[in-house]
């Protein structure tokens, strides 16, 4: 009985460890604009309920969202996004799965600004593609905040734009990631 | 022919005019404020999860894109870099919750909200994500904050 109950207590705490290096927000933030450079009016959304984890101890992370909450100022913007271009109730999400690739130069208990590579895998409206991006992890007072900023072309993605909104829409997408990371625990 | 033209021309002028009226206002239609939407559900954390965990296709089917009303307890309330805010309601045991994307016009309620207390927000439902780590979420949008 004792024997178990120590067993049992050891198993808690590898456990605990183990999720101590994980850090994770489900409140992270992506913006996205896509104005064409001779478009009058700007097209840009945000979504603030990102779901975010990351890995300290080997750099693995990872992001999912869900399309249908992407705010846009323009009621006809949104429907359009949503019905047209994401087809949102077919592809209701996307995510990336990828990896610090110099993990090991992020040092996540000592305060400062740490430049990093992120490569892996984007998925968007059912298309899979591989991306490979800089951003900086900054570490201050024991807070984790994430950050990047790519472009991905609205055609690797499968995402069509009718001809009368080409002049607007850009055919390449600039995205910004902003995450406040907590560690996990279990 | 010049009296038909005398009837015509207004009517045609008047037809451009509306439909220039109409396709302005079509596109510039700002989002429905959540705090006067009609509602399509009034419900609890509880609930709105437990009917996800359930059967999520299910509840896409009853709850995806439409007015939700949702009471609960506050676990956390985060401000992003715009100084925005998510308010997560959900029990302090368990990771699942139901996320709330605070509209911007109700950031100064929203920042009187603590983790503990108790509030009502309405919101537009996108959808639900679950995985083993995280637990499951259940997403609303644009989200007014009603009662505190």
């Amino acid at each position: 009985m004792k024997k178990s109950f120590f067993i049992l207590l050891f198993g808690v705490c590898l456990a605990n460890l183990a999720n101590a290096q994980k850090l994770f927000t489900k409140a992270g933030r992506i913006d996205f604009n896509a104005t064409a450079p001779s478009s009058p009016e700007t097209i840009q959304a945000v979504n603030r309920t990102v779901r975010c984890v990351l890995d300290a101890a080997n750099g693995n992370m990872q992001f999912a969202v869900l399309i249908k909450g992407f705010t846009f100022e323009r009621a006809l913007m949104q429907e359009h996004f949503n019905e047209n271009y994401l087809e949102s109730d077919k592809f209701p999400n996307a995510e990336f799965k990828g990896v610090v690739s110099n993990n090991a130069t992020v040092n996540y208990t000592k305060d400062g600004t740490y430049p990093v590579t992120v490569k892996g895998k984007l998925t968007i409206h059912g298309q899979t593609n591989a991306v490979e991006t800089s951003g900086k992890i900054v570490v201050q007072d024991g807070n984790v905040n994430a950050t990047a900023s790519f472009s991905v072309l609205l055609a690797d993605y499968k995402v069509a734009i009718p001809g009368v909104v080409a002049d607007k829409v850009n055919k390449t997408v600039k995205i910004e990631v902003a995450c406040n990371l907590e560690p996990l625990k279990s | 022919m010049q009296k038909k033209l005398k009837i015509i021309v207004p009517l045609v002028l008047l037809a451009a005019a509306l439909g220039g009226w109409y396709a302005y206002t079509a596109y510039n239609r700002k989002p429905l404020s959540m705090e006067n939407a009609p509602v399509d559900f009034v419900t609890n954390t509880a609930t709105l999860l437990g009917d996800f965990e359930e059967n999520e296709t299910k509840a896409n089917q009853r709850y995806w894109d439409r007015v939700v009303e949702v009471e609960g307890a506050i676990r956390a309330v985060s401000k992003d870099k715009m100084g925005l805010y998510t308010v997560t309601l959900g029990d302090d045991g368990s990771l699942s919750s139901v996320l709330c994307s605070v509209d911007s016009t109700f950031s100064e309620q929203a920042s009187s909200l603590e983790p503990g207390g108790n509030v009502t927000v309405r919101g537009v439902c996108t959808g639900f994500m679950a995985d083993p780590l995280l637990g499951s979420d259940v997403t609303l949008v644009r989200c007014a904050i009603l009662k505190k």
